[in-house]
């Protein structure tokens, strides 16, 4: 159901927000044990804040347009005294002692978080398989990944865990997860919602976005988070977001990511340009050269800000602490030795390396440089296009397993999603169907600040394609 | 460029704090040599005269007024985050011999 539908039961008095957070817990009950998504339930607090919401509706005091609608959220938002893993040892134990500005806004429209949700440790991965407390499950295939690093939002999401959910997305790891799961997932202009109480992973590049069954959810939840906060100097003013009778103009196919497509995915996409052809489109070809070094590009800058975003773990003020005798740097050493994972040391290690004196220029300095390139391929093609269209991902999902030997090839799987950070572009995945009977994603770009015409493409697009998943395994 | 031995990887993970046993240098060494292998396509591009980019969204020194206001958070409960604190203050290990 979506979120407007929702809604308007809530009004005719059809349901009630305290059945809609029992019928949220006891999905949960029935389902938690295949696909594995929920880190920490919010049992009481969500059931309290259900009661009050009734109450509200009761004395027509609703407090705003998510009125009784629960929601799950990565577990890379702070909620004051809740438990916040970002899936990692490092933070088994860690409590937030105040409440990310993205939760606090979706709270003020009275909308009810009922648990934190699985993703890769720190976000570092695109499969869940890099949380530090196992794996998620893809609820349309339990043999696959529902993708990451906010898979567990995606993943319950698609299998009726809540309304909608919350996640981020530093390369990927919103569209990625939504393609692989069939919801809709967005990825916002940089800025445009507050990181306060947010996990740091890369800084220049990580944004909050919503993941919902329909773009009028995403276009109300992503409005409702959107806008400067004072609490984070990178976060911009928010302009028009909710689309009206907006008509995207040009549309521009980018050739370089329908061409580097296997044989099967690039008739199946080429389908899909020729149904909104048909249907009153403009559609052309644009050519994107640098695209070729994002990826390179986005893995020098995002291990290097995570070297330095991760400092901050040092077993002293917060986290977790490893038993030392030694000094204070082995103090610093051992705790980050035992209680960060492989992939998580992994990028630390790459980015200190990049950073590090005489490598500087040759890779952190490059990249830096290579982005400016990349961003002016896109400053060009939204001069001619209001709208830029490819896949979200080169396959449907993975198998569970499938890259755990190669941590390179994971990697490969954010090929086509690292470019809109890059650029702090918007972009959109809505689904659409394979051969195989998995969905894909449809990526929906548009220029910075430009989420209206974004929403308003991605709306006539999932009004054209209308696409229908087959039902979930769960 | 991708001259890495596992001296090398030692010294960065000393430099990154992050303990690494003798037994996982070698699997670090050849992982991080893996990754650069994946990077190292970027030296293949002139950037000479590029400008390097870090912030997209243009926005440059952002003020706020010097207003002295509350943190929402008390310092008890922060310091309570410490998983070693006495009397105020947060406990660490022995800095100087």
């Amino acid at each position: 159901m979506t979120i407007n539908e929702v809604l308007a039961q809530l009004e005719q008095g059809k349901t009630t927000a305290v059945d809609l957070v029992r019928q949220a817990f006891s999905r949960i009950d029935a389902v938690n044990g295949e696909i594995d998504v929920v880190l920490t339930r919010l049992d009481d607090r969500a059931l309290n804040a259900a009661q009050a919401s009734d109450k509200r509706r009761k004395n027509n005091k609703k407090l705003g347009r998510l009125e009784g609608i629960p929601f799950t959220a990565k577990d890379m938002f702070l909620v004051d005294g809740v438990r916040t893993t970002a899936a990692s040892k490092m933070l088994d134990s860690f409590v937030a002692p105040y409440t990310a500005t993205a939760i606090a806004k979706l709270e003020a429209e009275g909308a009810i978080l009922i648990a934190k949700v699985n993703q890769d440790e720190y976000a570092h991965g695109g499969s869940t398989e890099y949380s530090a407390y196992g794996p998620s499950r893809n609820p349309r295939n339990l043999d696959r990944v529902p993708g990451g690093s906010s898979g567990g939002s995606a993943a319950a999401l698609a299998a009726g865990i809540g309304f909608f959910s919350i996640g981020t997305d530093t390369g990927g790891s919103i569209r990625q997860p939504a393609a692989y799961c069939g919801v809709i997932g967005v990825k916002p202009t940089y800025g445009l919602i507050s990181r306060y109480g947010v996990v740091a992973m890369a800084s220049s590049l990580d944004v909050v976005g919503p993941l919902t069954h329909t773009i009028a959810d995403a276009a109300l939840v992503t409005d409702i988070m959107a806008g400067r906060d004072e609490m984070d100097a990178t976060s911009i003013a928010s302009g028009l977001i909710i689309p009206s009778n907006e008509h995207p103009g040009r549309v521009g196919v980018v050739r370089e990511y329908v061409e580097s497509l296997g044989s099967v995915e690039r008739s199946l996409y080429n389908d899909v340009f020729k149904q909104l052809k048909l249907s009153g489109w403009e559609i052309a070809d644009v050519s994107l050269p640098n695209l070729e070094y994002a990826l390179p590009c986005y893995y020098v800058l995002t291990p290097s800000e995570i070297s330095s975003n991760l400092e901050r773990y040092d077993g002293i003020r917060y986290g977790s602490t490893a038993n030392s005798t030694g000094d204070l740097e082995a103090m610093y050493a051992s705790t980050r030795g035992m209680f960060f994972g492989s992939e998580v040391k992994r990028r630390i290690l790459t980015g200190t390396y990049a950073l590090s004196a005489g490598y500087y220029d040759a890779y952190y300095k490059k990249a830096m440089q290579l982005r400016t390139l990349v961003c002016a391929d896109f400053k060009r093609a939204f001069s001619e296009f209001d709208i830029l269209l490819g896949p979200t991902t080169p396959t449907t999902a993975f198998r569970l397993g499938e890259h755990s030997t190669d941590p390179v090839e994971m990697y490969l799987a954010d090929i086509m999603t690292v470019a809109a950070n890059l650029a702090g572009i918007p972009a959109t995945s809505i689904p659409i169907t394979s051969s195989n009977g998995m969905p894909l994603g449809l990526q929906i770009m548009a220029a910075q600040q430009a989420e209206a015409m974004m929403f308003a493409a991605a709306r006539e697009a999932e009004h054209v394609l209308s696409v229908v998943l087959p039902e979930v395994m769960v | 460029m991708n001259k890495l031995d596992e001296d090398t990887v030692a010294y960065v993970a000393r430099l990154a704090r992050v303990a690494i046993s003798d037994h996982d240098i070698h699997l670090r060494t050849q992982e991080l040599g893996q990754i650069l292998h994946l990077v190292d396509v970027m030296q293949k591009v002139d950037t000479s005269g590029v400008a390097p980019t870090n912030q997209v969204t243009g926005l440059q020194d952002v003020w706020r007024a010097d207003v002295v206001r509350t943190c929402s958070v008390s310092p008890a409960k922060l310091l309570e985050q410490a998983p070693r604190h006495q009397d105020g203050y947060i406990v660490v290990g022995r800095v100087l011999e």
